[in-house]
């Protein structure tokens, strides 16, 4: 029984001060969480396979009808990137902050939250699988309009409000995030709401002579980028929505229209930030995690600081990079996407800093070597890689020959699997012995996952990366012959890398099943 | 490859290749031998290592950037031998005229339906230009064509269920 309550209250090292939880909180959250984090592997799993049935078409095994095979990848990519690895990180953040002592402290946006995404989730899946919207992920107006008899106009809405639930999910948690990041537990020295984000977002070390706390402690480094997060997509989901009310409005009457290019900024105002979705609490949960690994404090300073905050202003205005080649002789958005480079590679020292924190915090340690913290080291290799490619993305000569091809394609699924996804896999072996008081089942099994993942991933996205390189363009149901080489060969590292994530998954699942911990969950699990 | 897609593939690797083995030689100091051999690590140096990162980190991005400002398309246009003017559809490009004599040409880019994409390649498969082409507007680009024979055009923004049968085509001579 009390087991539960020392897991939070006895501080695990010694300069871990979590304030003591009461247990109801701890309960409560604790089944949230694993709510979360149990549906997003389910989406996984779906959004797995519509994947793989993409690829193998592609290498002309079993050929799927074309706009069959584009109504795939549109519920594949979101599926994948937002109901799988958001979803997971979104809950994952939960648990971090009552680690940290800022349990959420009402459950009603978490729920709001949790039920508008597996709504939402469910209703892409049917407007694409069944009623045929395959516009893709980005659903670029006019197009959703321009079906040519492959889905209709009520398709189109359906699919606008259903993603719609997927962005009312994405707000509810920056509300449930920010209500809680200014709890008690932020120690602030005035009651205002906006300072207290202030004290959140680690401006105490940046800016003493304004920002206090009340007490000794400071705001702990993972709430940073989680402080970050909550207000960049409470501000960029907007404009987002309204681009999706107004298709819903043309889908009931077909003679209302929109400008293209102010949707596609609209769009893209979001597009970009929601890879952050990913990789901002990637970043909470390795700032929270390698330093218990490594049994020593981050090692962070005001250059962190800075950075974050950098971030979290350069967050908001960075979408032109993806409307590069975007510049009509008419109107000024060649204007705005010269600016918009330097203002992306601003936002890339929040990373950079962050490797080096990490990488100095591991130095010389005594590092905790276990299936979760495995999994994360191989996850900031995989940011590390993926991230160079992100800067080469970013500057615009490059973005010349690399846009929509298959090498971008190839950079977010490193991105995204291999990176972001190797570390979200990791704080899933990490905090399962948490949430169940259950050993890991098998570290062996999490070896073959994680080895596996890593030689058929890498693999599988060196066969886009390089056909990419060449010119090979992206988002083709049948691709060119030049290149076929490239997509047969990718089949054995994909054969690989789904026996891979099957191990991992049955691994997860037998973790749950077997017997609880006989001895102190804290000293088991190690962190 | 082109002259960009080769400077991108050199750059990617060399700094793969350093940071890997960087962030390799660090996990390596874990190794209990490691640790005991050699001396206690300097927190405080650490620490202000990362100002010295950090400034490292924004110079050398300034200098990508200030090194790559001259391959901004727009800002640097050269002056047209002639001009391609260009139609593009769900799920064809009509290039008019059809046949141009090697040098600068300008390409522009109208479509009457949703947004394409215009990609350029020559003969032997190389792209050598790419614009996207959004739905009301003109989008202009400049290629330099000097291979004479049959170049292709593909739709390199999706636009329906034909997206990947967007396939145009235009003849260099000499
Ligand atoms: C089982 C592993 C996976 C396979 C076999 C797979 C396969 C594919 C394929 C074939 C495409 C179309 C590529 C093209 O444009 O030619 C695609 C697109 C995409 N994938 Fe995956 N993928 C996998 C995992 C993931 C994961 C884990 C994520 C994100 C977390 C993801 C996110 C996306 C996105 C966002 C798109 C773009 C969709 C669009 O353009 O609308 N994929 N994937
Ligand atoms: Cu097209």
């Amino acid at each position: 029984m009390s087991t539960e309550a020392r897991t939070v209250s006895t501080p695990a090292l010694p300069y871990d001060d979590s304030p003591v939880l009461d247990e109801a909180t701890i309960k409560k959250t604790t089944s949230i969480v694993k709510r979360y984090m149990w549906t997003a592997t389910l989406f996984l799993v779906i959004a797995g396979i519509l994947g793989v049935v993409l690829r193998q078409s592609q290498a002309d095994i079993v050929r799927t009808d074309d706009n069959l095979w584009y109504a795939l990848m549109t519920a594949h990519g979101l599926g994948a990137f937002v109901a799988w690895a958001g979803f997971f990180l979104m809950g994952s953040l939960y648990w971090i902050l009552m680690r940290l002592g800022f349990p959420l402290r009402t459950y009603i946006f978490a729920e709001i939250s949790y039920w508008s995404m597996v709504i939402g989730t469910l209703g892409i899946v049917w407007t694409t699988v069944i009623a045929g919207f395959g516009a893709s992920w980005v659903a670029l107006y006019p197009l959703p309009f321009y079906s040519q008899g492959k889905w209709s106009d009520a398709a189109t809405g359906w699919f606008s409000f259903s993603v719609l639930l997927a962005g009312v999910s994405i707000l509810t948690w920056c509300v449930a995030l920010i209500v809680a990041v200014t709890g008690p537990a932020i120690q602030s020295s005035k009651n205002g709401w906006l300072y207290k984000v202030g004290l959140a977002l680690g401006l105490a070390t940046l800016w003493p002579s304004r920002f206090k706390h009340s007490g000794e402690r400071k705001a702990p480094y993972p709430l940073i980028p989680i402080t970050v997060i909550a207000i960049n997509m409470f501000l960029m989901t907007l404009p987002f929505a309204l681009l999706l009310v107004l298709m819903i409005i043309q889908s009931i009457d077909g003679s209302f229209t929109t400008d293209p290019q102010f949707a596609k900024n609209l769009l893209w105002a979001f597009g970009h930030p929601v890879v952050y979705l990913l990789l901002f609490p990637v970043v909470a949960n390795l700032y929270y995690f390698i330093p218990r690994y490594a049994k020593r404090p981050l090692i962070a300073g005001r250059v962190a600081v800075l950075a974050w905050f950098v971030a979290l202003i350069t967050n908001c205005f960075l979408w032109a990079h993806h409307m590069y080649l975007d510049y009509p002789d008419e109107g000024a958005q060649w204007l705005l996407n010269t600016i918009h480079e330097p203002v992306t590679f601003a936002i890339v020292l929040a990373s950079s800093v962050s490797i080096y924190a990490l990488s100095a915090t591991i130095f010389k340690s005594n590092f905790t070597w276990n299936a979760g913290s495995k999994f994360m080291i191989a996850g900031i290799f995989g940011w590390l890689t993926a991230g160079f490619q992100g800067v080469l993305n970013a500057d615009i000569q490059f973005n010349t020959v690399l846009h929509n091809t298959q090498w971008v394609v190839g950079h977010f699924h490193h991105m995204a699997l291999l990176g972001m996804g190797m570390v979200l896999m990791g704080v899933f072996y990490a905090v399962l012995p948490h949430l169940y008081h259950k050993p890991i089942y098998s570290e062996a099994l999490a070896d073959i996952h994680l080895w596996g993942m890593l030689i058929g991933g890498y693999g599988w996205v060196i066969c886009w990366l390089i056909p990419g390189l060449e010119g090979a363009p992206r988002r083709w149901a049948v691709e060119p012959e030049a290149w076929d080489v490239w997509t047969k060969a990718s089949i054995p590292f994909l054969a690989l890398l789904v026996i891979a994530i099957a191990v991992g998954l049955y691994n997860y699942v037998r973790t749950i099943t077997g017997s609880p911990f006989t001895v102190d969950v804290e000293r088991v699990a190690s962190v | 490859m082109n002259a960009t897609q080769l400077t991108i593939t050199v750059m990617y690797c060399a700094v793969t290749a350093i940071g890997v083995v960087a962030l390799a030689a660090v996990i390596a100091t874990t190794r209990r031998s490691k640790r005991e051999a050699g001396s206690e690590p300097n927190i405080e140096k650490m620490e202000r290592g990362e100002n010295w990162w950090a400034i490292m980190t924004v110079a050398i991005l300034v200098i990508l950037f200030a090194a790559t400002f001259a391959g901004i398309p727009w800002l640097n246009r050269a002056n047209a031998d002639s001009t391609v003017q260009v139609r593009a559809l769900q799920f064809a490009f009509v290039a008019q005229p059809a046949s141009v004599p090697a040098g600068t040409i300008d390409f522009e880019v109208k479509s009457d339906d949703v947004s394409h994409g215009f990609a350029l390649y020559d003969p032997d498969n190389v792209m050598v230009a790419q614009i996207q082409v959004l739905p009301n507007v003109t989008s202009t680009v400049t290629a330099k064509l000097d291979k004479p024979g049959p170049y292709t055009i593909r739709c390199l923004e999706f636009c329906g269920f034909n997206h990947h049968n967007m396939i145009g085509r235009i003849e260099v001579t000499q």
